[in-house]
């Protein structure tokens, strides 16, 4: 179903009409022009709205006759790494998320030995940590798990 | 004279223990980052960024400087073992670069690719240190309408630069624009366009959303190729220096388009939107035609002077690119729109103000990228052997270490999850954009440009009261209004020509 759809067409569309929703609001909501302050706050992206309308419905028009845009099964792993990442971080936290998921690729999607996958995740692990956490002091999510410990 | 006294006065600011420090890190970091493929000098400034909070604001932007210049010398080291591109000025150096390194002379590609962004860079710089000031003092010239049309150029000129369609590279500058009309107009302090979410109250920050479209989108290929099963180490015997050296032959063929390729670039660089892509690109070009058929091997079969001319370009323009950025405020690329986010950041209004106001800064900054290249120079044909081992990283292992320092670098920009999203949305889209070909980079662009290029024309308009005469009343700006309607109707022009020449 969705290699079936024409890509192009659903981009160039969803642009034309994101362009509609900017010039409407640029128009309605926040005032294109008033004679006391002159250009309002909707002046601009009304101006770019029109444009971005106007090319996008000449790209839908030419994208009908366009090959398909093919994706790559392989995108799945990169879907299904973020969204490992993000309900983990949920979970337990930013930094331990991100060290789990570069365990777990190195491990299950690359097969590397544990020694090994243990040095690389020690080494890389550690400069990010070292950099980031201490250095820098980001205070990264600690997740709902770890704020109940 | 005063220019070369104000310059030593720039030395004698950068040559201070603590920048010439903060050089040699920025250059080390650059230099990994920038050989890293997948990262690049946009990307990799943007990820270095946070490192740079903690100095005073001139030995933090000769820090960023310094990695922004080894980043183009870093670049290349990937594009030339591997096939991959660090960064996308690098893309012309991997075609005679990587194919010398076919021909088993890796270390000779390296040498030149080195020398030639040394030699590029020289140019560059001795070009920023006479015309920069000179751009200051013509920059003050400009009021809201010479600066409306200059931003229409650059954004013209980013949308034609992107190949044979010019309508999709108008498309994403509307699309980079319209996110960056998020949040509070900066003019009236209306909120406007948030949708009632407060996440979307402060706008959209740049980097997250650098990081997402050019650094997690560049994962997407990298995994493709490592279930391909592709083996990316072409190189498995040992680069010594020696084998690194150039014959006195190789030496005067690489020379001349190094120094051609290097003024080109210079003024490539100068110009708003162009950036050291397009300078590669052009100087590439440019080289093929110049040669026509005099080199040993033809341009993209391993031709030094190929190699050449796309290196000493790409770093010419790097150096160029300071130009605009310090005189008039215009970033010439995504990397130096990075380093106007930097300086902002830290209270400095690039302009032709800046020369006057911070001269401290200005002029040390520029003699920093002397020092930097300089630098560059010595670490990359020293580290020759040691950085062919970063580059010769397993593709395996170099995806997951992308993933995490895209989450962890978005992270970090703002402290919030919130840049994490940005940065996601803007990996999926900029994949999905590459499927659909979208450019990305204007899109990045635009979005920098945006603020400028609506602050000024509603202050043209509101000095005018709405007379739109008053972007033609003023000899700078007719100039910029001819060069903007060359820019749109030849590209046109020659679209009606190609088809009725079709027809015929």
């Amino acid at each position: 179903m969705l290699q079936k759809l024409n890509w192009r067409c659903v981009l160039f569309l969803v642009t034309a009409v994101l362009g509609i929703v900017w010039v409407v609001l640029g128009f309605g909501t926040y005032g294109f022009w008033s004679e006391a302050e002159g250009p309002g706050a909707g002046f601009f992206p009304a101006i770019i709205g029109c444009v971005l309308t106007f090319f996008s419905i000449i790209e839908l028009i030419k994208s009908f006759s366009s090959d398909q845009v093919k994706f790559d099964k392989e995108a799945l792993y990169i879907v299904g790494s973020v969204a490992g990442i993000l309900i983990l971080n949920f979970l337990i936290g930013l930094f331990p998320a991100l060290v789990i998921y570069y365990v777990v690729w190195l491990k299950f999607i690359e097969k590397y030995p544990w020694k090994k996958v243990i040095l690389i995740t020690i080494v890389y692990g550690g400069i990010m940590y070292g950099v980031f956490s201490l250095w820098l002091k980001v205070p990264f999510p600690t997740g709902i798990l770890l704020s109940w410990l | 004279m005063e220019t070369l006294s104000m310059l030593m006065e720039g030395f004698s600011v950068a040559l201070s223990f603590q920048n010439i420090l903060a050089a040699l890190a920025g250059g080390i970091l650059g230099l990994i980052v920038g050989a890293m493929p997948g990262i690049g000098s946009l990307a990799g400034c943007a990820l270095l960024l946070p490192l740079t909070f903690h100095f005073n604001p001139t030995t933090a932007i000769i820090m960023l400087g310094s990695i922004y210049y080894a980043n183009m010398f870093g670049g290349a080291f990937s594009a030339i073992l591997i096939n991959i591109p660090g960064d996308a000025p690098a893309i012309m150096t991997a075609l005679d670069g990587f194919s010398m390194t076919k021909k088993g002379h890796p270390g000779k590609a390296l040498f030149i690719s080195n020398y030639s962004s040394f030699v590029g860079g020289l140019i560059g710089m001795v070009i920023l240190v006479f015309l920069g000031p000179a751009l200051a003092s013509f920059g003050l010239n400009f009021g809201p309408s010479e600066m409306t049309m200059l931003m229409l150029v650059a954004m013209t000129s980013i949308s034609w630069l992107v190949g044979d369609n010019p309508i999709t590279g108008i498309i994403a500058s509307c699309l980079g624009m319209m996110i960056s009309t998020l949040g509070i107009d900066i003019v009236s302090g209306q909120i406007r366009y948030n949708f009632g979410s407060i996440w979307l109250l402060g706008g959209i920050n740049f980097i997250p959303l650098v990081i997402g479209f050019i650094g997690m989108t560049q994962l997407f290929d990298l995994v493709k190729q490592d279930m391909s099963g592709e083996k990316l180490s072409y190189v498995d015997a040992k680069i010594r220096f020696r084998d690194t050296l150039l014959t006195k032959d190789e030496l005067k063929r690489a020379t001349r388009p190094s120094i051609t390729a290097g003024l080109m670039g210079t003024f490539v660089g100068f110009l708003p939107g162009a950036g050291a892509t397009a300078a590669s690109f052009l100087a590439y070009a440019a080289e093929k035609k110049i040669s026509n058929g005099k080199t040993l091997v033809p341009l993209g079969e391993g031709a030094i002077e190929g190699l050449a001319a796309s290196e000493s370009a790409n770093n010419g323009a790097a150096a160029g690119a300071f130009g605009p950025l310090l005189a008039l405020g215009i970033p010439g690329s995504g990397t130096t729109a990075v380093l106007l986010g930097g300086l902002m950041m830290w209270g400095l209004n690039p302009g032709p103000m800046l020369f006057t106001t911070n001269p401290d800064f200005a002029w040390g900054l520029i003699a920093s990228l002397f020092i930097s290249n300089i630098l560059s120079l010595a670490i990359s044909l020293g580290c020759i052997p040691w950085l062919q081992k970063i580059v010769r990283v397993p593709i395996g292992v170099m995806i997951p270490s992308i993933l995490m320092i895209c989450f962890i670098g978005a992270y970090s920009t703002s402290n919030s999850m919130f840049g994490v999203v940005i940065m996601l949305i803007g990996g999926f889209l900029g994949y999905i954009f590459g499927k659909c070909s979208l450019p990305t980079s204007p899109l990045l662009l635009a979005f920098v440009l945006s603020s400028t290029l609506e602050i000024n024309l509603r202050r043209a308009f509101l000095t005018s009261n709405g007379n739109i005469a008053v972007f033609l009343k003023r000899p700078i700006t007719d100039v910029f209004l001819v060069i903007f309607l060359i820019m749109v109707l030849v590209p046109v022009g020659r679209a009606i020509y190609k088809k009725v020449k079709e027809n015929k």
